[in-house]
């Protein structure tokens, strides 16, 4: 019924698409698994990344890397705030769950106006042109952006792997995100660690923001009303305090949303991430648990 | 005078939606994000009641706000189910999948909106009645929750918010307590709805969307969540004093989001300066921190 | 008290008084502790047994007097870094992190230390060796505490605090853990407050004797007085 170069091709936009989804899905993924926070005020932050780019780079006409690293600086800080000031307060404050809840989504509803009031709610592109040169593999399109937009995920990806798996500050992080006040009695300072992992995190939402605004355009409140959702639909599926499987799952929607297109007409597309908000409520409950046994290394080797 | 009537039947329409939201976020101790979708739900339903059936138009507000609150059982169940945490979740989901579907259907009118809507009252002094019906509406729901929360279900739910796994061994079903004071707060939600279309006879979606959300946030949370009267003071502030600001004359485009930015900052100044709430009491034992273990 | 020592103390606590928020639970108490000692503290509940321990580690903001570790004031509200003086500390509850796996948690325990305290600690407590990858929370009361006790260690703290460690354990368990204890204090001169229920397991182990009654110190002396004691509970 289809050809297999389209399904192929489908399975490579798929995948490419998937890069900053899975960014994003990590992002939300890890400071709910650290911080233990619902972080809605990711949205807010995803804007304040594509945003400062898009002014260092379109009105202060900065050289592209050094807008990069202005604006990775500029989110980085700004999640430290929305820690240090926000959760902080609210957690050193002892504020029930429901507070958080209001403060993550507020803090998002106001950035997106914030930025629709500054920039207007025409969309945004972060380069005057987004074309990307175009590649054939075996008839297969593939894109220079495809191929940047997935490289730069998936060394990100290993990195932290990396981060999380062999270094100190992953392990720190384990223990806070398993039994704050006890990571303290071992030396662990849980408010930095809290610092770190948001910090991470809004590292992964500039590097995302920054791919999806090199191959379309963006409306201020495209974060809030459309990338978030992803990202939280992902991290319930793979089951919360599984941040990989989070990435993982990002993949899986993504392809899932590519593949669609073959019987759903892609405006109903988006349907499919709402609906599978309650699919997954009402069955899996607690995620599918991807689970990372095999790639996990092993640790008592020799002992 | 047309102009202050027809603000303070928006006024008085909002007191019902913003004591409706108080019974799930103040009194619930639940965040549903998709209240304003009730609204919708309860709006667009009986307008299109009203357009196809020739049924009473009261008759069909109240259809309507039985539509809206099957439809939060269904997406409620599910979600409490599991925990508090999820509603936020599946309730997002459902505000931005039924968004997106009435925008794009033919029926609802799209994205233009849906316009000759029956008027709930055909008659010379049409805003005057209407108001006095909306006031006497707006006074009976805070009665009702007043009403509520000082009977038996009410003391279930006070009990519930203080301990719920002693009230659960106590062989109460949480679960179902919650989920009827969403139900029933998206029934209110769905009438306020229903009265809003027949008055002003053109409903678009774009009404019910992220802003509509913050508002009535704001307006629950300015108030005082969890008091009585707070939010329908806080709805009759909300949505009086941004009329100040038409008078600057700014472009839609500006005016929003300038609202937008307004309204959530109000939000997070009372949230780190006085949670409690306008009305609240200064011990910081109502509003929002009422739910602190 | 005790005897009369001419050595600093390694713990010094002055008109400690705290408590939460504006109650205090623990009131103008002062007492030394002794590199080497091993103390017992009991009391009822609520007498300020763990209030005192929370004191110590610099975890409850409503302080008023001044606590000093090896000559270095505890500052309130740092718990890391008070830690990093030397101060071990395991709760009654809560003390192992349940989801990751035994390794794992000695392995966060050691973060500040040197790696092959790990091998070796694994080694001194054969209970973990065997079940170094299941996770915590499903290993036993008394292997979660031996676990608890054994990733303190990993601190190489100087002094060591134990909330009831036996508390909810097998009498065979509760054994086994206060002879864990007493081998700590012999023969590797770990200096221990022991806040027990058990009294009469207690005393066996200890040397000095600590009662708190509503908030203040009552009695302290070596523990043979109150093991010596006609009616040990007119004490308390």
């Amino acid at each position: 019924m289809f050809s297999s170069d389209i399904l192929l091709q489908l399975g490579w936009t798929g995948l490419a698409t998937s890069s900053f989804y899975m960014l994003f899905a990590t992002a939300f993924a890890l400071v709910l698994k650290v911080n233990q926070v619902w972080n809605f005020g990711q949205a807010g932050l995803m804007v304040i990344g594509y945003f400062s780019c898009y002014i260092f780079l379109q009105i202060l006409d900065f050289f592209p890397l050094w807008a990069i690293l202005f604006s990775i600086l500029v989110t980085v800080f700004a999640g430290c705030c929305l820690e240090k000031y926000g959760f902080g307060v609210l957690r050193e404050r002892k504020s029930p769950p429901l507070t958080f809840f209001i403060f993550s989504i507020v803090i998002a509803q106001f950035f997106v106006f914030l930025a629709e009031l500054i920039f207007g709610t025409t969309p945004k592109t972060l380069y005057p042109s987004l074309n990307s040169k175009i590649n054939l593999f075996y008839g297969i399109v593939i894109t220079n952006w495809d191929l940047f937009a997935l490289i730069s995920s998936i060394i990100i990806m290993s990195v932290l792997y990396f981060i999380m798996k062999k270094t100190k500050l992953g392990y720190s992080m384990t223990a806070v995100s398993d039994n704050p006040e006890l990571a303290e009695m071992y030396g662990i300072k849980k408010e930095y660690i809290y610092l770190y992992s948001i910090s991470i995190s809004s590292f992964l939402l500039f590097w995302g923001m920054y791919l999806f605004g090199t191959k379309a355009a963006i409306f201020p409140s495209t974060p809030l009303l459309q990338l978030l959702v992803f990202a939280v639909i992902a991290t319930i599926i793979a089951g919360i305090g599984n941040v990989f499987g989070a990435a993982l799952a990002a993949v899986f929607l993504s392809l899932l949303q590519a593949f669609s297109i073959l019987l759903i007409p892609s405006k109903w597309q988006i349907l499919i991430a709402y609906g599978l908000i309650f699919f997954i409520i009402l069955f899996f409950p607690k995620g599918f648990v991807i689970n990372l046994e095999v790639f996990k290394i092993k640790k008592n080797k020799g002992s | 005078m047309e102009y202050f009537i027809s603000l303070f039947i928006l006024a008085s329409i909002n007191v019902i939606l913003a004591t409706s939201f108080n019974l799930i976020l103040g009194y619930g101790g639940l965040l549903s994000v998709a209240q304003p979708i009730f609204f919708a739900i309860g709006a667009y339903c009986s307008a299109l009641i009203a357009i196809y059936f020739d049924i009473p138009i009261f008759l069909s507000i109240i259809f309507a706000s039985l539509i809206a609150g099957v439809f939060a059982f269904g997406v409620s169940l599910p979600s409490l189910r599991v925990s508090g945490d999820y509603l936020v979740v599946s309730t997002l989901g459902f505000q931005l999948g039924t968004l997106h579907i009435i925008n794009n259907i033919e029926i609802t009118g799209a994205a233009g909106g849906l316009s000759n809507i029956p008027p709930l009252i055909s008659h010379p002094y049409r805003s005057l009645l209407t108001l006095l019906i909306v006031v006497c509406f707006a006074v009976l729901s805070i009665w009702m929750v007043r009403k509520i929360m000082r009977s038996a279900y009410g003391r279930a739910i006070t009990a519930l918010r203080n301990d719920e796994i002693a009230f659960s061994s106590l062989g109460r079903n949480p679960i179902r307590i919650k989920v009827l004071i969403v139900a029933l707060s998206a029934a209110m939600a769905g009438f306020a709805g229903g009265i809003y279309s027949h008055y002003y006879l053109y409903i678009t979606p774009e009404q019910f969307g992220i802003f509509a959300t913050a508002t009535l946030l704001t307006m629950v949370v300015i108030g005082g969540a969890g008091t009585v009267l707070g939010p329908a003071f806080g709805a009759i502030i909300i949505t009086t004093l941004p009329e100040i600001i038409t008078f600057l004359n700014l472009p839609v485009s500006i005016m929003a989001p300038l609202q937008g930015v307004i309204f959530t900052g109000l939000v997070l100044i009372f949230i780190f300066v006085k949670p409690s709430g306008l009305i609240g009491s200064t011990r910081g034992l109502d509003g929002l921190e009422i739910w602190k273990k | 008290m005790v005897e009369i020592e001419n050595r600093n103390p390694l713990l010094n606590v002055e008109n400690l008084s705290a408590g939460y928020s504006d109650h205090n639970i623990i009131r103008n108490i002062s007492l030394d502790i002794f590199q080497g000692e091993i103390v017992g503290v009991f009391g009822h509940n609520g007498s300020g047994k763990s209030t005192f321990f929370k004191s110590v580690i610099g975890l409850l903001k409503n302080k008023r007097g001044i606590i000093r570790f090896n000559d270095q004031e505890i500052m309130s509200g740092n718990i890391s870094d008070n830690i990093k003086l030397g101060i071990g500390i395991v709760p009654q509850n809560n003390n192992i992190f349940p989801n990751l796996s035994v390794y794992e948690c000695l392995q966060i325990a050691s973060l500040k230390k040197e790696q092959f305290l790990i091998e070796q600690i694994i080694s001194d407590f054969p209970i973990l060796k065997d079940k170094q990858n299941q996770k915590a929370g499903s290993l036993s009361g008394g292997e979660q505490q031996i676990l608890a006790l054994a990733m303190t260690l990993q601190l190489d703290p100087k002094i060591l605090l134990l909330d009831e460690p036996t508390a909810g354990l097998s009498p065979n368990m509760a054994k086994t853990v206060m002879e864990l204890i007493e081998n700590l204090n012999k023969n590797f001169n770990k200096t221990i407050i022991i806040i027990e229920q058990n009294v009469f397991s207690a005393l066996a182990v200890v040397e000095r004797a600590i009662i708190f009654r509503h908030g203040k110190v009552v009695f302290d002396h070596h523990s043979s007085k109150l093991k010596k004691a006609k009616n040990l509970w007119d004490y308390f």
